[in-house]
């Protein structure tokens, strides 16, 4: 054979042998959606076979044993239940609660109702599946608990029994829930199967859900017709139902053209709900734009300054997240040369939530910039969120800021956010055993700061110690904040500790802070203390502490204290806030008493001259029994 | 046969074979490994699936009862895990049908639920092609997962890079977790850095049980938040039943947190079943600050049988604010089956804070035992002559009424008692209802008494800044000249200094001088960096 004839032989079986060892591998299709499945490809599609089911043969066994085609359901719901298997439970459950549905839907609902009330929701969907308006009828003369199951079923109303919407949702009472819009969702499904039918319905609606109905008209109608459908929603009498119906509007119309939306913006109150996160309709127009069009929401907020306002703008975090989890520094980049003030907080407020999956990225983007106060800002927003989210990192990335110049202010508020406010100081003892010697005087004065009152003052030796690795500038502040803390829970101990310092303007400052806690919890204690002390600053600094800790609820008490103290820059502010508190409550008595104090004339002309206007009355503290 | 037709008939055969080991090669070094740590291909995940017979898809439609499930439990028998999102599409929009097949396919194969899942995750919830139900089909996922093969879970869930929605997905998972293995699910929590959540916590009381102090270290060692603090409750009821002494002593070397959540859980239901042998043990107490922290729990308790001897207690042995709150606690729970006797007892306590607190501890008791017993409890608080008392009684209950019932709120400042709330519960049901309706909000401010009025109309024009501030601008320019107007001007160029120079430009300049005049005062009171004054102080010009 020749060289080539065989050279040729051999490339050929190798040929054969790939493509025939390949035949045998799996595969990678392109994947397929369910409407591309259903076409088939080579393979035997999927089908059932229940003649040859073991799983249908299980099923049929289970029927025979517990009656057969005149089955006890019950029954056979309860021997359902046992099943441990999920997916025979689940199937068998099911099975049996369709067919429950077919023979006998009413004696259905009212045993799941009693007994697996869970259930219920599930019956209903079958029954409505094979006669929506019996299913309606039945489940509206079912009582209260049948009733409640059809605001689950509202969608499914729209779409199997449209002429009965309006009937159900107005026998329907108002949600528990405020977050609930099942009624307005269903009313969007019909007017966008039948715009006309859906309008009809939600005008006959009465009672509570009347203004969920007309919302759901306007959003849905206004996806595809804002105009029209403003013109609508403007012809409903005035109040919340009309601007409920507004606000749908215009957040319907955001979907399609949201610039047309927020030239309408004025149409309608702001309609925001108590303790809702940007649920005014600024918000949630400003969150569909963001959405449709970021560039040009953002022109049009600077082109209309002052239209919408922060909590207004808070409706653009979800488009940020979206934005930055595609493009970090084109975001990023965006909002540094926006000139929209407040998209700052919004992006404060994204990587509190779904953009700080976008953390490393961020902070590697702003490393790469020069130190701007708006960087600063981004570096100072994520920080916040890294500090809530993950506090023990946040120590790493707080490591990596500088301790000098403008970034020291970063720094500091970067880990008062670990504490925040107070609320995480359990985490300062672990942060303290990792930080470096540069984060620990940052911690500890956070710590003083904000785990002040609750915490620090029930270790009372641990944190005499750490004060002294506060910075000095800072060590006042941190030890007044002990001394009020300590005072808290061990007022005696304190005040010991605090006249046991060098005489002297921390002294001072430790008496004051034990002043102010102690009269809070024990006025009488706290006086008698004062008046052991000897005369000089130490003593009119604690008269002064007095004095303001007591001025709100005994007035008198702590006049004639400020008139006690010596020195003169005490004294005057003393007597001021003594002397407003007596006019508080009665400025007959305020005149009485400043007129007998003998007090300067410079003093008195100095009261008088003082601001009168006040807050609130007080009174000296009286319990009737019943 | 010649040797040459030998050799090759043999370099054919090999030739075959080398062929044949490159095809395989190739495809093996083209699948990804079924690692959740990549993001796996459609193709990858539905490669060799049958697709759906047209009739099955067509019957699912339209059959009706039992048959319908019978012909998904069928097709689902001998369908693979490959096969199952293409017959949960077939079974339509239904949650039930979905999740009854997600049951089968965890147990076909539940990393290839987990790896499609994770794919319909990065999808937007309802896109073409979705499947339905996604969160109840992950729910089935790690209800069967967790029972059978919960490291698998965990560790799953650990590795699989972030994506939006993980951390709900995790959350699931956990509670799962919670139901079938405690201390995985405290391992989960740590693991997944979950701090502010509370799981399933239906199993805790029983693993605690077993062996307080393990699920104690356990817990501590998880270093969670809410789930831990609760654990740690648990954990203290456990220990109170078996050895509260040995409890208490282990709570002593924990941190200021942890101990007070263990020690009160352990002397609540210490106390509860055996008041004489706590009070024993807290009396031999040499530490203060211990003894000072388990009084609350002790008195609380004991205050529900003899409030006159847990107070005497308490006057004895604590000091400062832990009294305080030790005897406001008490009175809370003594007025729950006595209020008049919790009344008689603050009556009898020495007026100040003590007396205060415990007062708004009464009225908060009374205030939540229901909507009828409400009337009672006001005139009840309105007899008290101090204003604080009033108002510290009505921040107890200010978020909560105001967050379940605001028009009763606000019914209820225009009612005859309504001078009895704090500043802060006006400030807070005027910014309310700023959020819904700034023009009404500000009628309903100016129509409250003098000394509620400024304040409340602050309030407004603040929360109306924040939300249409044009709006709020037009009415303070509208305002006559005088205190309300100038308060106005202030407000709002305090506001808008924090948010930008040019539109505090472009507020100032439309000022008439005298307001001008107002406005310059706010800038200069404020203590900005330099660079921000001198860049404030250019946008108005001067």
């Amino acid at each position: 054979m020749l060289l080539i004839t065989r050279i040729l032989s051999f490339a050929a079986c190798g040929t054969v042998g790939f493509f025939a060892a390949q035949a045998f591998q799996p595969t990678a299709p392109g994947w397929k959606s369910a409407d591309q499945q259903l076409k088939g490809d080579s393979l035997v599609p999927l089908a059932a076979n229940l003649s040859e089911s073991q799983l249908v043969a299980e099923w049929d066994r289970l029927r025979s044993q517990n009656g057969g085609e005149t089955a006890d359901l019950e029954a056979l719901y309860k021997a359902v239940k046992e099943e441990k298997d999920a997916f025979r439970r689940r199937a068998f459950r099911s099975a049996l609660i369709a067919e429950w549905s077919v023979r006998d839907p009413s004696a259905a609902l009212a045993y799941l109702l009693e007994k697996d009330q869970w259930q219920a929701g599930q019956l209903a969907r079958e029954w409505m599946r094979l006669d929506p308006d019996a299913a309606v009828t039945g489940l509206l003369a079912g009582g209260n608990k049948a009733r409640s199951e059809l605001r689950g079923l509202l969608s499914e109303i729209a779409r199997l029994a449209p002429g009965r919407l309006g009937e159900v949702v107005s026998a329907l009472p108002k949600s528990e829930s405020r977050w609930d819009t099942t009624a307005q969702d269903a009313f969007a499904i019909l007017a966008q199967k039948d715009l006309a039918a859906a309008r009809s319905a939600a005008e006959s609606v009465t009672g509570a859900q009347r203004g969920q109905a007309l919302a759901g008209v306007a959003k849905a109608w206004a996806e595809t017709d804002g105009p029209a459908a403003l013109a609508w929603a403007q012809a409903i009498p005035a109040g919340e139902q009309r601007d409920g119906a507004l606000k749908a509007t215009l957040i319907g119309w955001a979907k399609k053209d949201p610039m047309a939306a927020l030239d309408h913006i004025d149409l309608v109150p702001p309609g925001g709900e108590e303790f809702y996160h940007a649920s005014d309709v600024g918000a949630q127009v400003l969150r569909e734009a963001g959405k449709k069009d970021w560039d040009a929401t953002v022109k049009w907020l600077i082109d209309h300054p002052g239209k919408l306002g922060r909590s207004s703008l808070d409706g653009l975090q979800s488009a940020m997240s979206h934005r930055l989890s595609v493009d970090v520094g084109g975001t990023l980049r965006g909002l540094s040369t926006s000139g929209l003030p407040g998209l700052s907080n919004v992006f404060g407020n994204a990587i509190l939530n779904e953009g700080y999956m976008q953390r490393d990225a961020i902070w590697s983007w702003l490393d790469g910039q020069p130190a701007t106060p708006f960087t600063r800002g981004l570096r100072g927003s994520l920080l916040n969120a890294i500090a809530w989210k993950e506090p023990n990192a946040a120590l790493g990335f707080l490591e990596k800021i500088s301790d000098q110049g403008e970034d020291r202010q970063l720094l500091a508020q970067g880990t008062q956010s670990l504490l925040n406010g107070g609320s995480q100081f359990h985490l300062m003892e672990g942060l303290l055993e990792k930080a470096s010697k540069k984060m620990r005087p940052f911690l500890l004065e956070a710590a003083f700061s904000y785990g002040g009152m609750q915490h620090i003052g029930k270790e009372p030796q641990l944190w005499i110690n750490r004060l002294s690795e506060v910075s000095e500038e800072r060590r006042p502040q941190a030890t007044a904040q002990f001394a009020q803390s300590w005072a808290a829970a061990d007022p005696q101990s304190a005040q010991q500790w605090a006249m046991d310092l060098p005489e002297g303007q921390t002294r001072d400052i430790a008496v004051s802070g034990v002043i102010g806690s102690w009269t809070t919890s024990d006025p009488r204690g706290a006086a008698s203390w004062v008046n052991t002390l000897p005369a000089g600053k130490t003593r009119d600094s604690a008269a002064s502490a007095l004095v303001n800790a007591m001025v709100s609820v005994e007035p008198e008490s702590a006049w004639t204290w400020a008139t006690s103290i010596e020195s003169s820059n005490h004294r005057s502010s003393a007597l001021q806030v003594a002397y407003m508190a007596l006019q508080r409550k009665d400025p007959a008595i305020a005149r009485d008493m400043l007129q007998s104090a003998n007090l300067t004339a410079d003093e008195v002309k100095a009261l008088e001259a003082a601001p009168t206007k006040v807050k609130a009355a007080t009174g000296t503290l009286f319990i009737r029994s019943l | 046969m010649q040797r040459s037709t030998l050799y090759t008939i043999g370099g054919c055969v090999l030739a075959l074979g080398i062929g044949a080991a490159a095809a395989t090669w190739r495809v093996q070094d083209s699948l990804p490994a079924t690692s959740p740590t990549a993001v796996p291909a459609q193709e990858e995940l539905s490669a060799g699936a049958r697709s759906i017979d047209p009739k099955l898809a067509q019957d699912l439609k339209a059959e009706k009862g039992a048959k319908r499930w019978l012909l998904l439990l069928s097709a689902a028998e001998h369908a693979t895990a490959k096969e199952m999102p293409g017959l949960i599409r077939a079974a339509g929009n239904d949650s039930a049908a979905a999740r009854m097949l997600g049951a089968r396919w965890a147990e076909l194969d539940p990393m290839h639920m987990f790896r499609s899942m994770h794919v319909e995750f990065l999808q937007p919830d309802g896109s073409p092609g979705a499947l339905p139900d996604r969160h109840g089909l992950m729910d089935t996922l790690f209800e069967h997962w967790s029972k059978n093969d919960p490291q698998a879970l965990l560790r799953t869930l650990t590795d699989v890079p972030n994506f939006s929605g993980r951390d709900q997905l995790r959350m699931t998972a956990m509670n799962q977790l919670m139901k079938v293995d405690v201390e995985l699910g405290m391992q989960s929590l740590s693991e997944w850095g979950i701090r502010h959540y509370m799981p399933d916590m239906r199993k805790v009381k029983e693993w605690a049980a077993k062996n307080p102090k393990r699920a104690a270290e356990v817990t501590l060692k998880s270093n969670t938040e809410y789930a831990g603090q609760e654990a740690l409750r648990y954990v203290g009821k456990a220990w109170a039943e078996s050895n509260p002494e040995e409890g208490l002593r282990f709570a002593a070397t924990l941190d200021l947190r942890a101990r007070s959540n263990l020690a009160d859980a352990v002397i609540r239901s210490w106390a509860d079943r055996d008041l004489k042998a706590t009070l024993a043990f807290v009396n031999t107490q040499t530490d203060p600050a211990f003894r000072t922290a388990l009084g609350p729990a002790l008195m609380e308790t004991w205050g529900k049988t003899d409030p006159e001897a847990a107070l005497a207690w308490g006057e004895e042995n604590l000091k400062g604010a832990a009294r305080n709150t030790a005897i406001a606690g008490l009175i809370k729970y003594a007025a729950e089956t006595n209020l008049e006797r919790a009344a008689e007892l603050v009556s009898g306590l020495e007026g100040g804070a003590a007396q205060r607190s415990a007062a708004a501890s009464l009225f908060e008791t009374w205030f939540k035992k229901g909507k009828d017993q409400r009337n009672a409890a006001f005139e009840w608080l309105a007899a008290i002559p101090d204003r604080e008392t009033q108002q510290a009684a009505f921040d107890r209950v200010q978020w909560d009424w105001v967050w379940r019932d605001p028009v009763g709120v606000r019914e209820f400042i225009d009612g005859p008692h309504g001078k009895m709330v704090s500043e802060s519960m006006i400030r807070q049901v005027a910014s309310n209802q700023t959020a819904r309706n700034p023009e009404d909000a500000m009628k309903w401010a100016k129509g409250l008494p003098e000394d509620r009025r400024e304040g409340a109309k602050n309030a407004v024009l603040s929360s109306w800044l924040s939300i249409r501030p044009e709006g709020a601008v037009e009415y303070a320019r509208n305002l006559p000249s005088g205190a309300e107007r100038d308060q106005a001007i202030e407000t709002i160029t305090g506001s808008l200094i924090y948010q930008s120079p040019q539109q505090t430009g472009d507020w100032y300049r439309s000022l008439p001088a005298a307001d001008q005049k107002k406005a310059r005062g706010v800038i200069d009171r404020h203590g900005f960096a330099p660079s921000q004054r001198e860049e404030l102080l250019k946008a108005i010009g001067e």
